[in-house]
């Protein structure tokens, strides 16, 4: 089964070559850093570490997060929708569940890569702004082991986002329908942050880690992690079943 | 080892109120040539699908060289290739990149590759984006990738679909040779009877997701009728005279048209007793019904089939 799950998940890293996800790594971390940097060195925020990390994760956890697990949930969806590669990947002797958990590692794979390089960025954009403009350099040391703590807390609450925008890319053949919901999601989120809901809304959970209160930021990372692990669970079972016409 | 490469008992599926397929008793030998023929809508691409384990059936049972598809799922296709409907491919990569990824999901040699860009005859376009590929060759590059790992049975949906003639006589050509290049049995199916008739030995002929005969080719041809045509000025009463005689007969427009075997004695008395008759016979010929004619025969009268 390991060796099975290897060759599916080198399968899908060589179905990835000479698309856009290249440019979709690089561009998320790119935007962060150049937003960064603007924002320092322009003197349009305080200058400290915590400050600078919290409001370039809370750029990433808002904003960047959904539309990245969009475009890249979208992306592998459709290398087989457009392909149509399901007729012959399903028909192969393996383990349907295998084929989809594939798709589901490589998805939770580059969104870990992508908030590595995003947390890189908010400290590059820092340090980059201090070398162009002296007057706005940061205080202290590099806040390496918050950005580590705030990116990883970030990853498992956005797993239930990534799980939905999985599921509908991959449910729907039209890449609109990720799209819409995504950008959908993105929006509404602006209303729900200031309502009550905001905290269960998937959206949001994310966000959510940077909330004030302790108790508010550990559920959103449980209900975003458990949440999401249990869609991703959900979304394979029901996809290996299903009908593929 | 069991004689056949697919076996199906039953097999039936519905899409809400509408019935795909209807208890098809599928048999296909191994090692022979099958065509799967009908209509556009006919339940061809639904019973590939059921064959695959892509769509589940709502009852029936499919035996893949032997092995039952619902109970042992990776053995009963663990040595098939098949192409199901026209495969866009992977337009991002390359003819080698696309096999590279059968090697790895099938965990094959990767010297795979090289022999089956041989068969199809696209060693030289191998490194190419499948972007730049015509039809045609990602046709045959399709085929190519359900030949990875050398399986013992091919099943091919519409393969010559959207083709040129001279891809389709490639392709005719590339399908007739495989049994004997690898022993593979081949399961193929098309509307396009011409190409059914010049490919397979055997086939099976579907309507309304029914199976309307199946078995050898020329056991199908034998169901073929010679029809004889009578040109007469008096056509009624020629009708009325070979269904006295107890002859499968119409009229068309031609005048009337006799279905029923005759031999060259009994066609001469038979135009004699229509000129007997005080009928006037201005022309007289034999005319063979091509499969296509069959075809059309057997899936417009279900009556005359049986």
């Amino acid at each position: 089964m390991i060796g099975q799950m290897i060759g599916l998940l080198r399968a899908e890293c060589l179905k990835l070559k000479r698309t856009v996800i290249v440019l979709l790594i690089v561009s998320v971390p790119l935007m962060v850093f150049l937003l960064g940097v603007a924002v320092i060195a322009t003197g349009n925020s305080a200058s400290d570490w915590p400050m600078l990390a919290a409001s370039g994760a809370a750029i990433w956890s808002f904003f960047l997060l959904p539309m990245t697990a969009t475009a890249l949930t979208a992306l592998v969806a459709q290398l087989e929708h457009g392909s149509r590669g399901w007729s012959y990947t399903l028909a192969l002797p393996l383990a349907k569940w295998t084929v989809f958990s594939a798709k589901a590692l490589i998805v939770l794979f580059v969104m870990a890569v992508i908030s590595v390089l995003v947390g890189a960025a908010i400290i590059g954009s820092g340090v980059f702004a201090g070398w162009i403009a002296p007057k706005q350099a940061m205080a202290g040391e590099l806040p390496i082991a918050l950005m580590v703590g705030l990116m990883t807390k970030m990853w498992l609450a956005g797993l239930l986002v990534v799980s939905i925008q999985f599921a509908v890319a991959i449910r729907f053949e039209s890449f609109a329908v990720p799209v819409v919901v995504g950008i959908g999601g993105t929006f509404v989120a602006i209303v729900a942050t200031s309502a009550k809901i905001g905290l269960y809304f998937p959206w949001l959970m994310a966000t959510n880690v940077l909330n004030s209160e302790p108790e508010r930021a550990a559920q959103a990372i449980v209900m975003g992690s458990l949440g999401g692990i249990a869609l991703f669970a959900l979304t394979i079972v029901w996809l290996s079943r299903r009908d593929w016409k | 080892m069991t004689e056949l490469a697919i076996e199906t008992v039953g097999l039936s599926r519905s899409f809400g109120a509408v019935s795909a397929v209807t208890d098809i008793d599928l048999q296909v030998p191994r090692g022979s040539i099958f065509g799967f023929l009908g209509p556009n809508g006919s339940g061809k691409t639904t019973t590939f699908r059921l064959l695959l384990g892509l769509i589940r059936a709502d009852a029936g049972t499919v035996l893949l060289g032997g092995a039952n598809l619902r109970t042992n799922r990776a053995e009963a296709l663990s040595s098939i290739g098949a192409i199901v409907e026209t495969p866009a491919l992977y337009p991002n990569l390359t003819a080698r990149e696309i096999l590279r990824i059968s090697t790895l999901l099938l965990k094959i040699k990767t010297t795979e590759i090289d022999r089956v860009l041989d068969i199809v005859d696209l060693r030289d376009a191998a490194n190419r984006r499948v972007l730049d590929y015509s039809l045609g060759m990602r046709q045959r590059l399709a085929i190519a990738r359900a030949l990875m790992g050398d399986p013992d049975l091919l099943m091919l949906d519409e393969p010559t679909n959207g083709l040129d003639p001279a891809g389709i006589s490639d392709m005719r050509g590339l399908i007739k040779s495989l049994p004997e290049r690898s022993g593979t049995t081949v399961f193929v199916s098309s509307h396009q009877l011409s190409e059914i008739e010049q490919m397979t030995d055997h086939c099976a002929l579907i309507k309304s997701g029914q199976l309307l005969f199946q078995g050898r080719l020329d056991a199908l041809m034998a169901q073929a009728y010679t029809s004889f045509f009578i040109e007469t000025n008096n056509t009624e009463r020629a009708l009325a005279m070979a269904k006295q005689a107890g002859l499968d007969a119409t009229l068309d427009a031609t005048g009337l048209a006799i279905h029923s075997p005759l031999d060259p004695s009994a066609r001469s008395e038979l135009i004699g007793a229509i000129i007997r008759a005080g009928g006037e016979v201005s022309q007289a010929f034999v005319r063979e019904t091509s499969l296509e004619a069959l075809f059309l025969s057997l899936t417009n009268n279900d009556e005359r089939a049986s």
